[in-house]
């Protein structure tokens, strides 16, 4: 091993870089030789010298310049943050008012398009009861199965449907749709009527089972009556029956 | 709270923050550019360059990193930034003016530890400063000056042969007198 390759070993030994295996190889190189012993105490020193220099501090007006500076800075990030809330609020109201204009422009929308799809819908119904297509009456009656019926136009559109329809099909298409008017008495005493008059057992029966489904006791005394004419078919016989028991 | 919590708090917009850090790092910071460029002004004025980056840069910090790593790998850019423009500027007044780029150094309040420290080259008297510290260890004085750890390690050694070569000379010269 050279001389400068001694030194650098013996450095590397003091700042502690060696691995314990070197460590001790370079105390056994230091051990039989006093020159060497120098240079370590030499290199102790230097290093020892160096660690204790003191590391000096900025002067105190460049301290206090930075103080300003920083006391500057938390002023103009407060005044940020305060904009960036007033910025979040002005966000949220336009953004409510964006909302609240296009949930108003929907419904608008939607009301518009019911209100032409309704429209429609009883042009073509009062169109189609006349009309000579069984399938087509059967399917514009269906559409109203599920609505209210409160356009008195289509009320009695379906009442005229179904006390003059030659389709017996379509008449009961009719009895369906204005079953959902459980409270209107005009409809309730014009499905008596038919039930009492009318000669097709399908429709009977299909107008008793509104009654009952409607629960008005006052159509137990109907049934009951219905069930004393002597020419009433077996089949309706038996509806009205089931009726009374279950009213 | 450590170094890297007070960070993480600036970067989260506790500006105030900065000037614990600030307090705790600053003589660390104005001894490596005053040992640097041996210039106490512009040292002064790269410290607080190095703290206006810092809250520039809240947001690339992360939690993992140490700060005294990045505050130092902030402080070489710094450094090296000022090296470029006033070299360059050197170089035109020494074309314009005929003035060489050279200045006078006073030793006057030095040990002679410093004295030898102040003549050795550049590149070792860096790997010195950084080295003296606890929080820095090899691997981030790498990062810092752009080795590897074992070209640091060997760095170091030359370093500190060197020095004991100054130191040795400035003894003798004082001897001397």
């Amino acid at each position: 091993m050279t001389r400068e390759n001694k030194s650098e070993r013996i450095i590397a030994y003091l700042l502690g870089d060696l691995t314990s295996e070197d460590k001790i190889m370079v105390e056994n190189m230091v051990g039989d030789d006093p020159r060497l012993q120098e240079q370590v105490k030499q290199y102790q020193q230097l290093l020892d010298e160096w660690q204790s220099t003191k590391i000096q501090s900025l002067p105190e007006s460049r301290i206090k310049h930075f103080e300003n500076w920083l006391e500057n800075e938390i002023q103009i990030s407060s005044e940020k943050g305060k904009l960036r809330t007033l910025n979040w609020w002005k966000y949220i109201a336009v953004a409510s008012i964006f909302l609240l204009l296009g949930i108003g422009g929907i419904n608008y929308l939607n009301q518009v398009q019911t209100n032409k799809t309704f429209s429609q819908k009883k042009t073509d119904l009062l169109r189609l009861v006349s009309a000579d297509n069984t399938t087509g009456r059967i399917k514009i009656l269906n559409q109203f199965q599920t609505e209210s019926i409160n356009d008195p136009d289509i009320l009695n559109a379906f009442i005229h449907v179904l006390e003059n329809d030659k389709s017996t099909n379509v008449r009961l298409a009719a009895v369906d749709a204005l079953s959902n008017l459980p409270h209107d008495e005009a409809v309730k005493s014009v499905l008596i009527r038919i039930l009492k008059d009318d000669q097709e057992p399908a429709i009977q029966m299909a107008i008793i089972n509104v009654l009952v489904k409607w629960r008005d006791p006052s159509s137990k005394s109907t049934l009951e009556e219905l069930l004393k004419e002597d020419e009433l078919p077996e089949d309706v016989k038996e509806e009205a029956f089931l009726g009374v028991t279950r009213l | 709270m450590t170094d890297e919590h007070l960070m993480m708090l600036v970067a989260d917009g506790n500006t105030g923050k900065l000037g614990i850090l600030f307090q705790r790092h600053q003589a660390k910071l104005y001894d490596y550019f005053l040992r640097m460029t041996k210039d106490e002004f512009l040292s002064g004025d790269l410290v607080q360059l190095v703290f206006e980056k810092v809250l520039k840069g809240k947001h690339t910090y992360r939690q993992q990193y140490n700060f005294l790593g990045w505050i130092f790998r902030i402080a070489k850019n710094v450094l090296m930034d000022h090296y470029r423009t006033h070299r360059r500027t050197a170089e035109i007044n020494d074309e314009v003016m005929g003035h060489p780029y050279a200045q006078e150094e006073d030793y006057s309040q030095s040990t002679d530890i410093e004295i030898a420290m102040g003549h050795l080259d550049e590149m070792y008297r860096e790997v010195l400063i950084l080295t003296r510290y606890d929080e820095l260890k090899y691997k981030e004085v790498a990062e810092i000056i752009g080795l590897s750890e074992t070209g640091v390690k060997t760095r170091v050694h030359r370093a500190i042969k060197q020095l004991k070569e100054n130191y040795l000379k400035v003894i003798n010269h004082d001897k001397g007198k």
